[in-house]
């Protein structure tokens, strides 16, 4: 059962176990580069079990998933070369899924998961890393810096 | 039935006092799910409701617990009781239940870090494993999680649950005396071990752009009530309020004790430490493109562990350094938890301190191993496994999504109404380097409790909409274990009966030293 993640839960094993049973299909999907970078073109290989170019898999890709700001978008399907060009839109973890169906009408699944880079230092990140930064990290030695000065014990 | 007063022990030093304190609320949740729940929420968009929790709920109920504690000299069952009689004896021991609960579930999740610290040494990180009680073949799970449910379904946790029982007790059995001489080297240690894995997180290639996926904020998900009780949720447990530990601890301070300051520091160095956790975690994740998920077991054994596999050199080194951290952080958590319970039980009843420590770990140790028992009821995999996942997975939904906030829903409103937020705050002003003004009195009064209401009417709402926790796990078990589909409700009702029965049992049972 892929049972809803909750809030706070301990526990999205089922998420996990799930996904890795969907590896034992034995097909692949790769890509050119290891790390594509938002806005810059790259290439996903579609291959089969036996490492032959699969034709005419539906690719999709899922940007950031199992987060609530998840986004699915079709990427194409794959040309003769088993190949087609995929521009990241968003930077950040991406599942790419392709399907197809084999001569016995098997539907087969193949999924990556793949790290796109930024294309620059995002900015709002930054500056929310270094304002919680200083709130937190600044403010804690601040405040330890005043207890160790205080003459008070406790 | 009336008690002479205990010897309750004080802390040494202040910085005694402010590690163990930061001990207590860094736990195994600040180093893997905070991250990963920032995540979930939208990145560094989950970072602004978060910071407005932090001090619109965290450090006013953390000052609220100090002065408390501080002010009562008395754990939280009877330092309720100050404030607001029998009814507040009763929601006091409810808490301290609820933390029993917590407890002993917590120490079983010890006992598999323990094991997956043995296992660090070198079986977990073998290129593949079968898990043969689920007839899973070699090479379907990644070997951590492999390793994980295999070891569930041993006797080995059993052995560990004893094993982290002994540690809790030899670290509180003598008091504050003991909890800080250990804090003073544990809490240090898990500041370098957290040292030590974002130095390597952030040197791994594109580890730092896994600290920009962190940070870049997504606002669309602002107006998702969702990500707003996340983040109000989140700040109340990584400050562990509402368990009682945090009152326990602040009794044992002297009353001229800078209350706001070490509120101030405690909640700092918290937040600090899960700020600084998501650095190593995200670098990780990104430089091998896995997928985080919202769950504190699944990052612990799971994510974080398969990353540390792909590291380029080091792996060994790098997992004991991540299970050592887990470890140690999460004894300086169940130390606090269970000195909550034994200091409540001496309160009440003037029992010697190794008798009641002996009572609290002897019904401890059969509780976890409870949770730790290896049948296999679900082999498909399909939810959590074994009968002992199952019990914790359920056991946990009641007592932290209900539980706890109910409590310190309670504890605001007797303390804000019963006794007045302006007497807690002028008491907490005192000897405070720094004074808290009448802002501290509408959050402990109005803001607090309208948002916690929110929290558990929201949960309440969603559990409705989805059934009864638990009951969607039924199709899955296998022949033979039909049992467990009485589970969901068998659980709610031991959750909730033996906290309201036991609690009103103790309630009524003698009376204070102070009182007689």
């Amino acid at each position: 059962m892929l049972r809803k993640a909750k809030w706070k839960s301990l526990f999205v094993l089922t998420g996990t176990v799930a996904c890795s049973f969907c590896h034992v299909a034995m097909a692949d999907v790769i890509l050119d580069k290891r790390y594509p970078v938002q806005d810059e073109q790259t290439r996903i290989h579609v291959t089969d079990s036996s490492g032959a170019p699969v034709t005419g898999a539906d690719v999709m890709v899922t940007y950031r998933p199992g987060s609530s700001v998840s986004r699915e978008d079709s990427v194409g399907q794959s040309g003769m070369d088993g190949a087609l060009a995929w521009t990241p839109q968003q930077a950040g973890i991406a599942t790419i899924t392709a399907t197809w169906q084999e001569e016995n009408e098997t539907d087969i699944t193949s999924s990556a998961t793949v790290s796109v880079k930024f294309a620059s230092p995002p900015f709002g990140g930054i500056l929310i890393m270094t304002v919680a930064g200083l709130l937190l990290i600044v403010g804690s030695v601040v405040r330890i810096t005043k207890l160790i000065r205080s003459p008070e014990v406790h | 039935m009336s008690q002479a007063p205990i010897d309750r022990g004080r802390w040494k030093t202040r910085i005694g006092f402010i590690l163990a304190a930061s001990g207590s609320a860094i736990g195994l949740g600040n180093i893997v799910f905070f991250s990963a729940n920032a995540y979930k929420f939208g990145g560094g968009a989950f970072y602004l409701p978060y910071l407005l929790a932090l001090f619109a709920i965290g450090i006013p109920v953390m000052m609220l617990e100090f002065g408390l504690g501080s002010k009562t000299g008395r754990a939280f069952p009877e330092a309720l009781h100050i404030v607001a009689g029998k009814k507040g004896e009763f929601v006091g021991w409810w808490g301290i239940l609820n933390a029993g609960f917590l407890t002993m579930y917590y120490i079983t999740i010890l006992s598999w870090v323990l094991g997956m610290l043995i296992g660090s040494f070198g079986a977990l990180w073998q290129p593949t494993m079968a898990v043969p009680a689920f007839d899973i073949p070699e090479g379907v799970l990644p070997t951590a999680t492999a390793y994980f449910f295999q070891m569930l379904t041993t006797a080995k946790p059993l052995i560990f649950v004893v094993i982290v029982w002994a540690l809790n007790v030899l670290i509180i059995r003598r008091g504050v005396q003991s909890i800080e001489a250990v804090t003073k080297v544990f809490v240090p240690l898990m500041w370098i071990f957290m040292a030590i894995l974002i130095v390597r997180g952030v040197t791994l290639p594109n580890g730092t752009q896994g600290v920009y996926l962190l940070f870049t904020p997504n606002f669309d998900v602002m107006k998702d009530p969702a990500v707003w009780q996340g983040a109000f949720s989140q700040i109340f447990f990584t400050l562990s309020l509402g368990f009682g530990t945090m009152v326990a601890y602040a009794s044992y301070l002297p009353k001229n004790s800078d209350l706001a300051g070490n509120s101030f520091v405690t909640s700092f160095l918290n937040c600090g430490f899960e700020y600084l956790a998501g650095l190593a975690v995200f670098s990780v994740l990104f430089a091998f493109a896995i997928v985080p998920q919202a769950s504190t077991l699944s990052m612990m054994f799971f994510i974080v562990p398969q990353g540390i596999a792909q590291m380029p050199a080091g792996v060994q080194l790098f997992g004991i350094v991540f299970f050592l951290l887990l470890l140690i952080a999460g004894l300086t958590s169940s130390v606090s938890l269970i000195e909550g319970i034994v200091s409540a039980l001496r309160d009440k009843f003037g029992w010697a301190r190794g008798k009641t420590i002996a009572v609290a770990a002897g019904i401890g140790v059969i509780g976890s191993c409870m949770f730790a028992l290896p049948q296999v009821v679900d082999p498909g995999l399909e939810n959590n496994g074994t009968i002992g996942l199952t019990l914790l997975d359920l056991i946990d939904h009641w007592v932290f999504s209900y539980g706890l906030l109910a409590i310190g829903l309670a504890q605001c409103i007797l303390v804000g109404w019963v006794l007045g937020a302006s007497k807690i705050r002028a008491y907490i002003n005192e000897n405070s380097s720094t004074r808290i003004g009448p802002w501290f009195d509408v959050l402990i009064k109005f803001v607090i409790p309208a948002a916690l209401a929110f929290i558990l009417g929201y949960s309440l709402y969603n559990e409705f909409q989805n059934g009864l926790y638990g009951m969607a796990y039924n199709e899955n078990y296998r022949e033979g274990a039909e049992f467990m589909r009485a589970a969901p409700v068998a659980v709610l009702m031991v959750w909730f009966l033996t906290s309201t029965f036991v609690a009103l049992l103790l309630t009524k049972r003698g009376n204070y030293a102070q009182e007689s």
